[in-house]
């Protein structure tokens, strides 16, 4: 953002919930609102939407974001819909930055959502649809190949990728173990987690069974209900308001030509998230130590620990030494979810980076309450696709004036 | 339950193909378990491809990959649509190829890391037949 600040003013998500009883549409409108009553600014001032659906639950998202525009009663000049597996929220966030860098928009809102469906088939759905659905839905994603392998969710690749990381890193369950235990203490102190209140200790991995080994199942996250929404603002409205902006320091975006699994590399490595956050952090112009309170997508506990050294935050097979002596929480060397990540705030995924974002824009705002990281000035955010396959991170620094 | 998945995966399989979906499996249907090799520079891509995404060329041949890899990853899915539980599965490392999903055709007990595996071919039904690997001792 080299010509352009720009700045986050507003941010708003949901509590983090199995399932929910409302309309998923009425929980992306409520979202929004909450989002620009944050901003402090008139609702019809927003003239951009860009949206990632909850196009893992639902079929039919054609046009979700017409509707809502519709439904919201806004003209606005643009509206988009992204869609790239778990990076999917963090393009709608990067829409609506790159309509205000552009002059398209003066504020724009970004919301990701997602819903855990509570009955599968769905009322009226016999099982044969439902499994010619979800068949379809898992072969589009693994492609006609690893397709026929039966894979459901991708909990499988994870586990070898883990597997992997222990075997040629070092690692042991025991350090997976504290990546878990860490995020759940984060959830301890976020009313809005969906592990928020339930205790989670070393006896109780160690105790665990293999889910799909060599994950226990509290190694993974689940898949669940919640959406989340910020407001993206040009510095002329953002320094007109009474309020802290927190602006957008660095962004990097990374590709490895491999869809799912690296296949002709190695499983436990992912360039294309160094490769990230070497960008945005050569954009920001900072170091990672100067890095205070970082959300990273980490959907299994392995992965949250090799994502913190792709990153640059520990080195290869060291992380999980630091989650347990404490240099990702609150007195170490940097805040490492402080939300309860995915394992432990919960994990509807097309919501994701936009929970990261509401977190990492009330912790540089001085908002995040009992979670609170002290003097926290600047935030990493941190969004993947595939098996890590694809990165985007964005460095955003509290208003200093 | 299992002709319903056979199906639908069948279909779904042929709805999601690339140029090449259709060689490969019609192969693996005759027993033999194959990928392209670009003409011009010799790449050998998994899954096969009716380009080389090295080089860009068209000219490309089907070849047979090797009997035998290496025992990459494992795990096993205790909950499996697809075939008998536990499934077990695994990535074997073909050499000068990569890593190649497959099924495991042992209990994972018996598994390790940097094993010699060997393909043979596990027929789903009429339509769709795919590769499997065992460890050899």
């Amino acid at each position: 953002m080299k010509n352009h600040k720009i700045a986050m003013i507003g941010a708003a998500m949901s509590p983090i919930t199995k399932y929910i009883e409302e309309p998923i549409f009425d929980l992306a409108r409520r979202t929004i609102e909450d989002a620009i009553v944050d901003a402090g600014i008139d609702r019809h001032s927003v003239d951009g939407l860009s949206i990632t659906p909850p196009s893992l639950a639902y079929h039919n998202t054609a046009m979700f974001v017409s509707r809502l525009g519709e439904h919201l009663g806004i003209s606005l000049k643009s509206l988009a819909c992204t869609e790239n597996g778990g990076c999917s929220a963090a393009l709608a966030l990067r829409w609506a930055i790159m309509e205000v860098a552009l002059g398209q928009c003066d504020v724009a809102v970004a919301l990701g959502v997602d819903q855990r469906l509570k009955e599968m088939p769905a009322p009226g759905e016999t099982i044969e649809a439902f499994m010619d659905r979800s068949i379809h839905g898992t072969v589009a994603v693994y492609s006609s190949y690893d397709g026929a392998y039966g894979l459901g969710p991708p909990i499988p690749y994870y586990a070898m990728a883990a597997q992997r990381y222990m075997h040629e890193a070092g690692a042991t369950k025991e350090d997976l173990a504290w990546a878990a235990i860490r995020l759940r203490e984060h959830a301890n102190k976020n009313p809005a987690a969906m592990f928020h209140n339930k205790a989670l200790t070393i006896e109780d991995m160690n105790e665990a069974t293999d889910f799909i080994p060599p994950l226990r199942l509290s190694d993974c996250s689940q898949f669940v209900t919640g959406a989340g929404a910020v407001v993206i603002a040009n510095e002329r409205v953002a320094s007109s308001l009474n309020t802290t902006p927190v602006w957008l320091r660095g962004w990097g975006q990374s590709h490895h030509p491999s869809a799912f699994c690296n296949s002709s590399d190695n499983i436990s490595r992912y360039p294309a998230v160094e490769a990230s956050a070497n960008q945005a952090f050569e954009q920001a112009n900072v170091t990672r130590q100067d890095i205070d309170v970082a959300e990273v997508y980490g959907v299994f506990s392995a992965t949250e620990l090799m994502l913190c050294e792709e990153i640059g935050f520990f080195p290869r097979g060291k992380s999980g030494v630091a989650f347990k002596e404490g240099k990702t929480t609150y007195g170490g060397d940097i805040v490492i979810d402080p939300s309860g990540g995915r394992l432990s705030l919960g994990h509807p995924a097309c919501a994701t980076p936009m929970l990261e974002a509401y977190e990492i824009f009330k912790q540089l705002r001085g908002e995040a309450e009992t979670r609170q990281v002290p003097n926290a000035k600047l935030g990493l955010l941190h969004a993947e696709h595939g098996m890590l396959n694809g990165s985007a991170i964005s460095i955003w620094e509290r208003d200093n004036a | 339950m299992k002709a319903i998945i056979d199906s639908s995966t069948v279909r779904a399989i042929k709805f999601n193909s690339d140029g090449a979906t259709k060689h490969y499996y019609n192969a693996l249907k005759e027993g033999r378990f194959q990928s392209t090799q670009c003409q011009q520079c010799n790449h050998i891509p998994f899954p096969p491809r009716m380009f080389c995404p090295q080089c860009g060329s068209t000219d490309i041949q089907w070849i047979d990959l090797p009997k035998q890899g290496t025992l990459y990853a494992f795990t096993q899915q205790s909950r499996a649509l697809r075939f008998n539980a536990p499934d077990v599965i695994g990535l074997v490392s073909l050499p000068d190829i990569g890593m190649i999903l497959t099924k495991i055709d042992a209990p994972i007990e018996q598994l390790s890391i940097g094993q010699t595996v060997e393909w043979n071919t596990f027929k789903v039904d009429d339509r769709l037949t795919v590769h499997q690997f065992h460890p050899i001792t």
